[in-house]
């Protein structure tokens, strides 16, 4: 049990070292170590690595459904706020199959009816590029299998956190969190 | 903190892709705080997507879903055929005829199951 501290445990550690840090780095590496201490996961890289697996035209339709434009456009005052997307009957078993030259035995060449990875990075994109023309924010998590003992519910929720801060006016309300070093109220917030 | 913050934007999308690869704990602590936010900040949009078995446990904590079954039309299918050909090694070993059966075929097959 000793392998395995509870995330809050860590935050702990992490906020230790952060106070020791900051006397002697500048505001970028304070800011790096703010991101770091909200969450080890690092959405936009796994991102970025979504998007160069990406097939160029694969699943474009979707963006354009009447449902995903629905969900997109509703004001404040629409009750559908939420999208699920998710695979049909069958199609998590599609796989495009390759047979092997020599042994015969046949190899996965593509998953792209197994994942959904395309379909979500198409949305972040989609909303990133309207993000400055129309004053909104995107915020992204993709859970992994391989990623469960890192994937705590404090470290998603502070990965989508951290995207967010970023932002010039949410750095504010941080700044003022931060000033007397990390206060205990964080904790206190429910997140 | 994360409400605190969502409140001060104008408007907030969270896509959180493949819910159904994490764990069962953390999933409905996500799921919970995701619904505090869209109450708290009406504007908060939410995209999911993950396998047909996590979409009852997103309709516990959101009444009003809009589902979308995602699968690949033949067209998606005929688009990455096309790249994945387009990267052959041996594109010696095969043929115009072969490779237009290929595109051909497949996604007709696909679409059948």
């Amino acid at each position: 049990m000793d392998q395995k501290p509870s995330h809050n445990l860590s935050i702990v550690d992490n906020v230790n070292s952060f106070n020791v840090i900051n006397v002697n780095t500048g505001m970028s590496d304070e800011d790096n170590q703010i991101r770091e201490w909200l969450s080890p996961l690092k959405p936009q890289q796994r991102h970025q690595g979504v998007r160069a697996e990406r097939f160029d035209g694969v699943g474009d339709w979707f963006v354009e459904t009447s449902e995903v434009r629905r969900w997109s456009n509703g004001d404040g005052g629409s009750p559908e706020r939420v999208l699920f997307c998710s695979g049909g009957p069958g199609v998590g078993q599609t796989y495009l199959w390759q047979e092997h030259p020599t042994s015969g035995k046949g190899k996965k060449i593509s998953d792209v009816t197994d994942k959904y990875e395309n379909i979500s990075s198409l949305v972040i994109d989609n909303l990133c590029d309207q993000a400055g023309e129309k004053d909104l924010a995107v915020a992204w998590l993709y859970c992994d299998f391989l990623a469960h003992s890192e994937q705590s519910a404090t470290a998603m929720i502070g990965a989508i956190l951290k995207q967010l801060v970023s932002i010039r006016r949410c750095r504010r309300m941080y700044d003022r969190h931060f000033e007397n070093g990390f206060p205990t109220e964080v904790y206190d917030y429910p997140i | 903190m994360l409400k605190a913050t969502i409140s001060l934007l104008p408007r907030v999308y969270i896509c959180i892709d493949a819910l159904d690869e994490s764990t069962p704990k953390s999933r409905q602590e996500l799921l919970g705080s995701l619904r505090d936010i869209v109450r708290e900040s009406p504007s908060t949009r939410v995209l999911i997507t993950g396998r047909a078995h996590v979409e009852e446990e997103v309709k516990k904590y959101f009444t009003e879903v809009i589902t979308v079954p995602v699968s690949p039309t033949q067209g998606d299918i005929r688009v990455y055929l096309d790249a994945r050909l387009d990267r052959d090694t041996e594109p010696c070993a095969m043929d115009h005829d072969l490779r237009r059966d290929i595109v051909r075929i497949i996604p007709e097959m696909i679409s059948e199951v």
